[in-house]
């Protein structure tokens, strides 16, 4: 294929803005999809991404698309997520492209997601189509959304495209578009094999499939591919496009995007970001990869039967192929047996891969509430991270504790302002710049502790702005901070997946409510249930669930001894669905109560 | 609402056809105790109640002494249907008195009231029935229990049964807005009252909602509680037995139920030719581990108590026994009378 007529682009947006649905609409114009295969948001492919109605993954499709010349063009589309948490997918597709659509909503303008892709795509060396999207809404206003876009992000908007994806209005200019200002992908069919792994799946048949973009040279079913970091080597069994099933096809080169199957079935072969050569005639240089990604919060995944730990051990593995941004590692807990640390991007990461591997590996877990990991100083400055607060060391020998801080950017309109403010001073956030984007717009950036994010900002945030705020952070630095271990303790007995890392001014208050929060979720059960909160052997807060005095089916006669049975046994697996601590019955909520307690 | 006349006979006529039916599978076992109820017995009139039990002696093996029981609501408890009740065979009566209290009575949408039941047990016992089983439902939160206890005493049945409240759809309670079933400690107060007022009146209390006077607790309920084998006739009748259902080709422990309504049970009792077929709608094979289940749940009602070798979390039981909840002597589980009122969480944290 001749590299002059590829284009390689993604659709890179805030969430919600229209980029699933635009996909939709150029697939369709391009005849990918019949109208018979039409269904909205079609690249969703996942249950999950389809019941909440956003994109999770990254997905690359390619579309033949014939220009009014009657010149014939390979474009490949990356459609990408929108969430903050999913920022990695986008940054890996960025990698694959040349150029972006940058997708704004006429009626909700620039907001942090928009800039932060933009400056993805910016730092990339991309090339931007902005595209206006939304414009059939009553509330669209297109002039002000350019005015924004060249206000805020600092590009050229003159030439944005107005579009309706949901009327299919403007579809036909932006394809246009593409193939007059995305510039065609360098590169050399001829020189060595020069590839990027950017994403892959396991095929219980095939093994592992691994998506790539050509840089340089050529391959074909039958050679032999090297990965760079390994240096080990495989035949290539499949070559294929995804288009959107995948399409097999005898060749691959340089410039395009698509998948390369070579019988790899151990999942700990590959790396997202490795460079993939040919063994005989290999570059000795990688491609520059990717940032590796260090997740941000952490949480305990545990079987809720014990005997599930390798079954979870699989999937985990097999998940991490698909999503290569969560961490995990064996971790044991009194409390919960056997399971894993894993760590995320955030906190609906989490919840994403919790759910993943609950069903699509028929599995059932109980999580710990998310926690960040802490640098702890112990004597002779020696440092420790900590991710799990089990681990946190009790003694005195801790020398000063350091928490992980995020550089938190906020877009509100103006008469949000006073109400954000307070939320960010109450989550102990210094502040570090405001400005007025536009008249209307306020953007508010704070040094925060990523801990107060995780709980419930986000919620208070969109909750306090009516909808309208937007934020964005990242990791900026460890900082010094005075923090305590606050253990709860159920009948005298410390129960480590309870345990949590507080602040030394809020632990009373910490304390108090999560004891009161445990209280409420805890059942009452044969036996008493005494909850408290302690700091090292002071408790400061307690509270009791009182044995259960009534439980019975008074009646049982009458012969139908089957339905009393099913009552006994739908309790007992109401039972067996919680966990055991000597001889309370603790359910799963318990576990994440820890997290908002407010 | 009165059903035909006729639907009655024909009725009669398709329990006395399933009756028949057993005949030739259960030549060798013999029957202690007979049971009817469910619906409204009284309803049928003399010569059926006699057809019935009549089949039953023609074609199965009862024993002289076996336990009779039919169940009658205190309305409809004329002295022609007690009487005509005792001469059929029957020996024990089942009144579904509910309370001595009218207001309780109304709020649970019954027809009778107090002076019914008491007239009711005064005839049954002039035409002769000298065991008397009374129901008695609590839980009603306006309600007395020392006014329930004090009727029970004054009519001294020989065996009653108390049944918490369960709210069942459509009568006045279920659409009271204000109803609020009663919280842990009153529900165990008034179990504990009712269990000490009827142990000092003569009963024993002999599984969890059931007391007797000595030498009258239930057969028939004894034997689903100890997991004895029972046949059950007519529309959505249930039955168990332990070496199967052979008479339908299975030969593993199974329970099973009949066809429901009493027009699909009709149905199937005639066949479609007049060839009468078993009514059975559903059969359940138990496996090693619902038995045990079974048995656990079954016998720990009783005061008979079970076997500590069954419980699968034997190191709970020093918990629950320190507690105050089960005692144990001799290898037997026996719950205390607290015990008894957390019965099911017992069961499912033994299991
Ligand atoms: N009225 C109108 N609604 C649109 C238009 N484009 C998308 N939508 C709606 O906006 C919502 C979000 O659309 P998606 O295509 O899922 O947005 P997205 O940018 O892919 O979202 P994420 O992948 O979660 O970031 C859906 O309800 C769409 O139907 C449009 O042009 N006009
Ligand atoms: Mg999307």
């Amino acid at each position: 294929m001749d590299t002059s007529h590829i284009r390689n682009f993604s659709i890179i947006a805030h969430i919600d803005h229209g980029k699933s649905t635009l996909a939709d609409r150029i697939l369709e114009r391009t005849g990918v999809l019949s109208i018979r295969e039409r269904k909205d948001q079609f690249l969703d492919q996942m249950d999950l991404e389809r019941e909440r109605g956003i994109t999770i993954k990254a997905s690359p499709v390619r579309i033949d698309y014939r220009a009014k010349t009657g010149e014939d063009f390979v474009f490949n589309l990356i459609d990408t997520p929108g969430h903050v948490d999913f920022s990695y997918e986008v940054s890996r597709s960025l990698a694959a492209c040349e150029g972006a659509l940058l997708v704004v909503d006429a009626t909700q303008g620039v907001e942090a997601q928009t800039l932060a892709n933009a400056y993805l795509a910016i730092d990339n060396d991309l090339e931007l189509i902005p595209v206006i999207n939304k414009i059939d809404l009553p509330g669209a206003d297109p002039g002000k959304v350019r005015k924004e876009i060249e206000d805020i992000i600092g590009i050229d908007a003159s030439g944005a495209i107005l579009a309706s994806a949901k009327e299919g209005i403007g579809i036909d200019e932006i394809l246009g578009s593409i193939m007059t200002h995305i510039p065609p992908p360098g590169g050399d069919p001829d020189r060595p094999l020069s590839a990027l792994l950017f994403d892959s799946w396991y095929d219980s048949y095939q093994g592992v499939v691994m998506v790539v973009r050509l840089f340089d040279g050529h391959v074909r079913i039958g050679d032999r591919i090297r990965l760079l970091s390994t240096g080990r080597s495989y035949e290539v069994t499949n070559l294929g496009v995804v288009a959107p099933m995948v399409r097999e096809v005898s060749g691959l080169s340089a410039g395009e995007v698509g998948v390369i199957i070579a019988g790899i079935k151990d999942l700990h072969e590959t790396t997202i970001g490795d460079t993939i050569t040919l063994d005989r005639d290999p570059v000795s240089v990688p491609l520059p990869g990717f940032k590796h990604i260090k997740p941000m919060v952490f949480s305990g995944l545990y079987p809720i039967e014990n005997n599930q730990y390798e079954p979870l051990k699989s999937a985990i593995e097999k998940l991490s192929l698909n999503d290569s941004s969560f961490t995990y590692e064996p971790e044991t807990s009194t409390a919960l047996g056997f399971g894993f640390r894993c760590g995320f991007l955030g906190l609906l990461h989490k919840e994403i891969v919790q759910e993943r591997l609950e069903r699509e590996y028929g599995l059932e877990l109980v999580t710990t509430a998310p926690t960040v990991a802490y640098n702890i100083f112990i004597q002779g400055d020696q440092r420790i991270s900590v991710d799990n607060p089990a681990k946190f060391p009790e003694d005195r020998s801790i020398e000063r504790i350091e928490e992980p801080y995020v550089i938190l950017t906020i877009h509100i309109p103006s008469e949000y302002v006073g109400a954000v403010l307070k939320l960010c001073e109450e989550k102990r956030g210094f502040q570090k710049e405001m400005k007025y984007l536009t008249q209307s717009k306020v953007m508010i950036v704070y040094e925060l502790p990523l801990s107060e994010m995780i709980s419930d900002f986000y919620d208070k945030l969109k909750s306090l702005s009516r909808g309208y705020a937007s934020m964005e952070y990242e990791f900026l630095e460890y900082k010094v901070s005075d923090l305590i271990k606050l253990n709860i303790l159920i009948n005298g007995e410390s129960v480590d997946a309870l345990s949590i890392i507080v602040h030394r001014e809020s632990a009373y208050y910490r304390g108090r409510a999560l004891t009161e929060k445990l209280r409420k979720v805890i059942p009452r059960q044969l036996f008493e249930v005494n909850i408290q909160a302690a700091i090292g052997s002071r408790v400061i807060a307690k509270e009791s669930v009182k044995a259960l005095r009534k439980d019975v089916l008074a009646k049982c006669y009458g012969g139908d001894i089957t339905r009393k049975r099913k009552l006994l046994e739908k309790q007992k697996e109401g039972k067996r669905r919680m966990k055991q601590v000597g001889v309370i019955n603790i359910p799963q909520e318990a576990f994440l109560s820890v997290l908002k307690t407010e | 609402m009165t059903p035909d006349p006729n639907d009655l006979d024909s009725y009669i006529g398709a329990v006395r056809s399933e009756i028949k039916l057993y005949g030739p599978f259960l030549s060798g076992r013999e029957i202690k105790s007979i049971y009817v109820g469910g619906g409204t017995p009284s309803l049928l009139a003399p010569r059926q109640l006699r057809e019935l039990l009549d089949t039953v002696h023609r074609f199965l093996m009862a024993r002289d002494d076996s336990e009779v029981t039919i169940e009658v609501n205190p309305e409809s408890a004329s002295p022609e249907i007690l009487m005509a009740m005792h001469h059929a065979g029957f020996n024990r009566l089942s009144i579904g008195l509910q309370s001595f209290d009218d207001r309780v009575l109304t709020s649970l949408g019954r027809l009778h009231d107090v002076r019914s039941s008491l007239s009711a047990i005064e005839k049954a016992r002039s035409v002769g029935f000298g065991n008397i089983n009374v129901d008695i439902i609590y839980g009603i939160p306006s309600q007395d229990i020392e006014r329930e206890l004090s009727g029970i005493k004054a009519v001294s049945p020989e065996h009653v049964s108390f049944y918490y409240l369960a709210v069942e759809q459509g009568t006045p309670l279920s659409m009271d807005k204000h109803f609020k079933p009663l919280n842990d400690e009153r529900f165990e107060e008034l179990y504990l009252r009712v269990h000490d007022e009827m142990v000092r009146a003569g009963y024993e209390h002999y599984e969890v909602s059931n007391f007797a006077k000595k030498g009258y607790r239930s057969v028939h309920n004894m034997n689903y509680w100890e997991r004895g084998d029972y046949l059950g006739i007519g529309a959505g009748a249930h039955g168990f037995f332990k070496t199967g259902l052979p008479w339908i080709g299975m030969t593993a422990q199974a329970r099973y139920e009949n066809a429901y309504p009493p027009s699909a049970y009709r149905e199937k009792v005639f066949g479609n030719n007049g060839n009468a077929a078993f009514p059975i709608s559903r059969v359940e094979v138990l496996d090693r581990d619902t038995e045990t289940l079974e048995h656990l749940f079954l016998s720990i009602r009783t005061w008979k108590g079970v076997d500590t070798a069954i419980v699968k979390n034997r190191a709970l039981l020093g918990h629950l026994a320190d507690d105050g909840l089960i005692r144990i002597d001799n290898d037997k589980l026996r719950l205390t009378v607290k015990g008894m009122c957390v019965m099911d969480s017992i069961v499912t944290e033994l299991f």
